[in-house]
């Protein structure tokens, strides 16, 4: 718009200063091209700006001699004066562009190059700064594996960080004074029923939202949960007390073990990339049977054993498993009709792969230096 | 659990590299964490067996001494000695110069070199334990069993592996050589060779020696014990010395040897009883009473309480069951006449006993993952076996066993239509049990091809349904050579998740204003609460019973606190540069009922903080600007671009702000949360006190029930130019710019309207402030005149000066 008014006042000055005498049309032609010569000659030796800024008032300044050769025209008979008025703008027109480039050459602008002269740029200097927030790797690694299983047409769902002992533990076969409860050492919260017991606790992990989706829907299910978990369990380089884990679900008539496998080896190569091979070992987790665990070929050092996957090749990247048909039917599906498969990774443990974070306890810090590190 | 190669080799054949089979061991469910290698630098021909045939001082040291050494074929070796324990005789590791060895002294394993000690030549030495890397006491050299013969290598008389298996809970049958042996055997196709257990014994019934009474059959299923007399109480022999040392147990004296070689040969605890020490002649197993006090073998004075199960004689408690022996019976070396238990006891009892007591051993390790009642009498019979070969002594005919249940062991209907049914594919029966019958399984019907009903290996408590056994299969046959295939059922109808989908925007947004996202612990302390005043009661909060630390005792009950100590910590890391962080998650408050399944309730929230300069030095950026209140409220407001709702914001006086200086901020109506400033309070406690700092913080519950994306409404731009003006204007204190933008775009010809200087000098009168506003023009059916424009803006300045008596600076 400011382009706009700019333009419109320098037209209103070029009407203003029409001014009224005579001459003939060949005398005109001749000083026109008199002014160009003279002007292009002098153009080639200019080499400051300084000299091109006088070359263009000399020319097309108010009382330039091109800008007077125009208001010129008004004296030139009548049936002349269109032909020469035209030829007259071209040449402004021709003149304004050889200046423009003259002048980007100068600055040094120019494609042809330039020898470096004290107006041109350094290139090396920052660009101005775009200030850009990061999210969390966390929720970026969060992200990134729930949209891998969205797109096998499974649903993000989410539940409470504070479970009862039925969820976390019961309706997963996981019953009071069971030895498996040492692999999930638990923060209870402290509210003691009228019988002794402790009803709550921070969920060890997300797998109650099994036992919560299958109560509140008939199959199929297809689920992910990404949630924060809680253990009781000294912080090292590799582990936190909380964490996030993201449990997935898939319940129906026809699921098995094959596609337990075919759906995690899936998502796999597309978490850590086409190439990689995933590889299933018998393990035990009391809500699954068979149990598994699942793990890559290390993506460092293709197999071979390296400081990443512990000389061994392989990462493990998450505990998997067959719902077992005593949670299938705590929650009255019948074991005998319908099967499916579960599955639960930390999505620190996938960031820290991806990234090569080399210490858990990172994450939780949240000092900005780690924290910007992981934009977008 | 630490398995030595040596002592499963007793067991089962193994052909493959150690380093195969830890994989497969592995692959099939038994976790190999480690494997150590004894004795694989050693060198064969400088680390001999050899024996002590001179022993005399040495003319200088008192300590020390000069064996000569029989080192076979007739070569003789006379060294320097420092061990108390030589003795002429002994088969003993000689090491002559140039082996390779640990020395104790540096830490590191050394080329042995000849040397002069206190004036005698020393080519040698005769090692102990922990110079070949054997063992961890370094009492004195290592003493070989008198069979040994001379000359033979180290490398091929104690060199072995040892593999460290992580065991999960369900496989108790593996805290066991046996158990591991059996594994080891259905994944190579060998048979197991069971142990020796069979003994002779003397002319007298143990029922006339003992008598046992379970009163507690529950928490004992099953009792057995044996009766030994006359037994010698010494050292037990170099290689049960040796087992024991290698899988990380400490040799006391043969028959407590014994006990715990055969526990960790078939995985079931034993005890031993000095049944002359025994009151009554008779054992009891029954709940302590309350408050029995017991001494433990580990000298711990116990007080005990029902339902904790004991070993009792006539008068007295003797043994906690199934986790440690009691002092008063202990064996010892004048010990002649012993009682042996094997008993079953029950797991969730023995692990809420040790839990209260803080007593984790070997024993209650295993009998809390629930063994078989069925190993007890096996193991016993091994221990007794065992004693009468070492300890000599005679036992008693006959054993006692309460076990009285006379049931077929239960049997499992496995069919290939549910094999295919979890495992994707069609397996032939036949195929299936092969694997099972060298995993130790029994048919019931032999010969039957489609259903069979199998019977799992006595040794196995985790195998009680079809599912069991088909993972039994699965591990062993590889679940990598299982088939695979791509989830072929239908998808579940999808639910919209809006207040998630509402959540990630705001996320987006907060991200795409330049901040910075934490994630916090969801915990606090009582002083946090009491400080941000976050609950109305502050017994309200969610207290953890067993935290972390003092400081993350309670559940948060808001955010902010937690997104401040964070700005707080990169405040002190990061001086220079401007902070701008936030936060979204969940809050806990209180349960609002109070029945067994009461839960407290979680929210969501937003919190964020900005502070320190708009943008960190750089080049272009010639003025660096402390952020304040605006840049805040431009971070929120840009949070609900692309969100239906409008957003509004009011002055108000709220806690933990800066008094005049916090907006309540409404989405519509409701009241989602606040932006301001830190007061003054808060700053000083967070030691913020250099810049202002500015937090907002909002109820993301409110938010999701007040708005949802919006699609945007397309209206066609007008055609026309606009032109604008700007109006300097004067008002009183009280008459705030969106007062005066809303008088303005109710022009017709006005299309926008905004603030854009905002001016507080000396020309302004007192109790006014001057405010400088764009006003952009603009029609959808022409091009504005000047005239018009003249006109539409005459009209405003009156109506401003109508309303609120507001002037023109420049009129």
């Amino acid at each position: 718009m400011l382009c706009g008014i700019i333009c419109a006042y320098i037209c209103s000055i070029a009407l203003d200063g029409i001014q009224k005498n005579t001459m003939d049309q060949d005398s005109y032609l001749k000083l026109q091209d008199d002014i160009e010569k003279e002007a292009v000659s002098d153009l080639t030796e200019i080499a400051s700006l300084d000299d091109l800024e006088s070359w263009r008032v000399d020319l097309l300044g108010r009382n330039g001699k091109l800008t007077g050769l125009l208001r010129g025209i008004s004296e030139l008979p009548v049936d002349s004066r269109r032909e020469a008025g035209g030829k007259a703008n071209s040449l402004k027109k021709a003149l304004t562009e050889k200046y423009q480039d003259h002048k980007s050459y100068l600055e040094g602008n120019s494609s042809i190059g330039s020898e470096s002269g004290t107006n041109s740029l350094d290139v090396t200097l920052p660009g101005r700064n775009i200030e850009f927030g990061t999210l969390h790797p966390t929720t970026a690694a969060v992200r990134e594996i729930c949209q891998v299983f969205e797109s096998m047409g499974f649903q993000i769902i989410e539940g409470p960080e504070v479970e009862l002992d039925t969820y976390n533990f019961q309706k997963l076969n996981i019953p009071e004074e069971h030895p498996a409860r040492d692999m999930w050492n638990s923060l209870w919260i402290d509210r003691v029923l009228p019988d002794g017991s402790r009803p709550l606790l921070l969920r060890t992990h997300t797998s109650p939202m099994q036992i919560r989706t299958m109560e509140s829907q008939n199959p199929p299910v297809r689920v992910v949960v990404p949630g924060k978990t809680y253990r009781y369990e000294a912080t090292d380089a590799t582990h936190e007390w909380q964490f996030c884990q993201i449990e997935g679900l898939a319940v129906d008539k026809d699921i098995t073990f094959a596609d337990l496998k075919g759906t995690l080896e899936e998502f796999a190569r597309r978490i850590f990339g086409d190439k990689r091979k995933a590889r299933f070992r018998c393990d035990f987790f009391p809500f699954v049977e068979p149990g598994a665990e699942v793990s890559i070929d290390c993506f460092k050092c293709e197999g071979d054993g390296c400081r990443v996957c512990g000389n061994s090749g392989w990462i493990e990247i998450m505990g998997a498993g067959m719902v077992h048909p005593k949670v299938l039917e705590g929650v009255g599906y019948d074991p005998e009709i319908y099967s499916g498969f579960a599955w639960g990774m930390g999505a620190e443990r996938i960031a820290m792969l991806k990234h090569g974070i080399d210490d858990i306890r990172q994450f939780y810090s949240n000092d900005v230096r780690f924290l910007k590190q992981f934009s977008q | 659990m630490k398995i030595p190669i040596s002592w499963l080799r007793e067991y089962v054949e193994i052909e493959d590299e150690i380093s195969e089979l830890a994989h497969s061991l592995t692959m099939a469910g038994l976790e190999v964490g480690s494997v150590e290698h004894i004795g694989d630098h050693w060198d064969p021909d400088s680390l001999v067996v050899a024996e002590v045939i001179e022993l005399i001082q040495h003319p200088d040291a008192d300590r020390l001494r000069l064996p000569t050494l029989d080192l076979g074929d007739g070569e003789k070796a006379t060294v320097v000695c420092g061990a108390p324990n030589l003795d002429i005789g002994q088969k003993i590791i000689f090491a002559k110069e140039g082996a390779n060895l640990f020395n104790p002294r540096s830490g590191k394993n050394e080329i042995l070199k000849g040397a002069k000690i206190r004036g005698v030549e020393s080519r040698g030495m005769v090692c102990s334990a922990l110079e070949l890397g054997m063992g961890e006491d370094d009492g004195g050299i290592l003493v070989l069993d008198p069979s040994t013969p001379i000359g033979v290598s180290a490398k091929e008389l104690l060199s072995d592996s040892i593999i460290e298996t992580e065991l999960t809970p369900n496989r108790p049958d593996c805290l066991s050589i046996l158990g591991t042996a059996y594994e080891v055997a259905a994944l190579t196709g060998k048979k197991v060779n069971e142990p020796e257990s069979s003994y002779d014994c003397g002319e007298f019934h143990i029922a006339d020696k003992v008598k046992v009474t379970v009163q507690d059959a529950r928490n004992c299923p099953r009792y057995t014990g044996s009766f030994i007399e006359n037994v010698t109480i010494e050292p037990s022999p170099m290689w049960l010395q040796d087992s024991l040392t290698k899988s990380g147990q400490r040799p006391i004296n043969n028959v407590v040897d014994i006990t715990n070689y055969v526990m960790l040969e078939y995985g079931q605890p034993l005890h031993a009883f000095d049944f002359d020490k025994l009151d009554g002649k008779e054992v009891i197993v029954r709940q302590a009473s309350n408050d029995e006090a017991l001494e433990t073998l580990d000298s711990q004075q116990r007080t005990l309480k029902p339902p904790m199960l004991v070993i009792a004689d006539t008068s007295r408690s003797i043994g906690l069951a199934g986790i440690m022996g009691g002092t008063n019976t202990e064996i010892d070396e004048t010990t002649t006449n012993i009682f042996l238990e094997a008993a079953n006891f029950d797991a969730a009892n023995t692990r809420s006993t040790r839990t209260a007591l803080g007593l984790n051993t070997e024993a209650s390790y295993r009998f809390e993952r629930a063994i078989r009642h069925e190993l007890a009498p096996l193991a016993l019979k091994r221990a007794t076996y065992l004693i009468k070969e070492i300890c000599g002594g005679i036992p008693a005919e006959g054993i006692i066993d309460t076990f009285t249940s006379l049931s077929d062991p239960a049997s499992i209907e496995i069919t290939e239509k549910r094999f295919e049914k979890i495992l994707g594919i069609s397996v032939p029966m036949k195929s299936v049990w092969e694997i099972l019958e060298n995993l130790g399984f029994e048919k019931v019907e032999p010969d039957v091809d489609i259903v069979i009903n199998v019977i799992p290996p006595i040794w196995r408590s985790d195998i009680s349904i079809q599912d069991d056994v088909i993972e039994e299969y699965a591990r062993i046959y590889g679940y990598d050579n299982l088939p695979t295939s791509s989830l072929a059922s239908s998808i579940p109808p999808q639910i919209a998740q809006t207040g998630q989908i509402v959540r990630e925007h705001l996320r987006d947004k907060l991200v795409s204003a330049g901040m910075n996202e934490t994630i916090s612990y969801s915990t606090t302390d009582l002083e946090t609460i009491n400080l941000f005043k976050t609950l109305p009661v502050s017994s309200d909060a969610i207290e953890i019973a067993n935290p972390m630390d003092s400081s993350r005792s309670f559940l948060r009950p808001a955010l902010l606190p937690n997104l401040l100590e964070t700005l707080a910590r990169n405040r002190r890391i990061e001086q220079q540069n401007g902070l701008k962080l936030f936060e979204i998650g969940r809050v806990f408050h209180p349960l609002q009922t109070d029945t067994a399944d009461s839960m407290p309730l979680e929210k969501e929230e937003i919190a964020g903080a900005i502070t320190g300069p708009n943008s960190s030095a750089n080049l272009w950026e010639n003025s660096e600007r402390l952020m304040d209140f605006y840049d805040a409220k431009g971070i929120v407001e840009h949070m609900f671009l692309g969100l239906s709702g409008n957003l509004s914001f009011v002055e108000t006086e709220r806690e933990i702000y800066e008094k005049g200086k916090v907006a309540d901020i409404y989405l519509g109506k409701s009241l989602i949360g606040q932006v301001g400033e830190l007061g003054q309070g808060l700053r000083e406690f967070y030691d913020f006190t250099s810049n202002p700092v500015i937090v907002f913080h909002l109820d993301l519950e409110e938010i999701k029930i007040a708005t949802s994306i919006q699609s945007a409404d397309y209206s066609e731009p007008s055609r026309y130019p606009s032109s604008f003006r700007d109006l300097a204007l004067i008002a009183s204190n009280d008459v705030n710019a969106e007062s005066i933008v809303k008088t303005i775009v109710k022009n017709k010809l006005v299309s926008d309207s905004f603030p854009i200087d905002k001016y507080e000098g000396e020309e302004v009168p007192g109790g006014k402030h001057s405010i400088t506003v764009r006003v952009i023009f603009q029609s959808d059916e022409k091009t504005l005149s000047a005239k018009e424009i003249d006109r539409s803006h005459n009209q405003i300045v009156k109506s401003l000066e109508h309303q609120y008596g507001i002037t023109e600076r420049y009129s």
